[in-house]
């Protein structure tokens, strides 16, 4: 029967091993590389591919975002084997809040553009909500 | 017409709300939904499901304009939702 249902989300990239000489490929980092976009794209900033420290020492990442609020930038890294995703980022000097709101807006983008692709496989329409206000996407699929 | 309507909360929390689904239709469509989306990269950890009251379920699937059942039908489909 109908019901409701609450889930936690975590990412974890299919198909590593099959993408793992060309990880670009995998549709999945492509979904990765869309939701860093949307952040960079909605806070002025820019993909990169590593992350800086508070030393200025640089560490490469398989993507990496940058806004002006945290230049340092926050990165990702996949697992090779189990496509499990790691966030990187340095938040010495006061720079947590920000640097864990990055990687929240990653998350939900990434869940978005996920589900809105599940749904349309499924054959549903798709409309998209966005509550500025809640800071939650909602999503409407009708078939 | 049936509905998925989903909210994506700020660390990722999802809530799904299947409307218009009779008898095992929403957890085979929950399911669907659940396999393509670990295809995608997306693993669901389920929180709490909760089972909607059955006369919300009727209402709901009497509300689609576009249900082809029969009442006798419908009927069926609202003891089998029971």
């Amino acid at each position: 029967v109908s019901n409701i249902s609450w889930y936690e989300s975590l990412i974890s990239l299919a198909k590593v091993r099959t993408y793992a000489s060309n990880i670009e490929a995998n549709p999945c980092f492509q979904i990765l590389r869309r939701s860093l976009e949307i952040v960079a794209r909605e806070n002025g900033g820019t993909l990169t591919d590593c992350v800086t420290d508070f030393r200025g020492q640089t560490t490469a990442c398989d993507l990496a975002v940058a806004i002006p609020a945290f230049p340092r930038g926050v990165g990702l890294r996949v697992d090779r084997n189990t496509g499990q995703v790691t966030f990187l980022y340095d938040q010495y000097g006061g720079y947590e809040q920000i640097a864990r709101k990055i990687t929240e807006e990653v998350t939900q983008n990434y869940v978005s553009i996920a589900l809105i692709s599940a749904m349309k496989s499924l054959g549903y329409k798709v409309e998209e909500e966005t509550n500025r206000q809640q800071e939650t996407v909602r999503l409407v699929g009708c078939i | 017409l049936k509905r998925i309507r989903a909210e994506i909360g700020v660390t990722g929390k999802l809530c799904l709300e299947f409307v218009g689904f009779a008898g095992e239709e929403c957890e085979e469509e929950r399911e669907r939904l659940r396999e393509i989306l670990v295809g995608l990269g997306v693993m669901l950890r389920p929180e709490q499901i909760k089972k909607k009251p059955t006369t919300q379920i009727l209402e709901e699937i009497e509300a689609s304009n576009e249900n082809p059942l029969k009442p006798s039908q419908r009927r069926q489909q609202h003891a089998r939702a029971r």
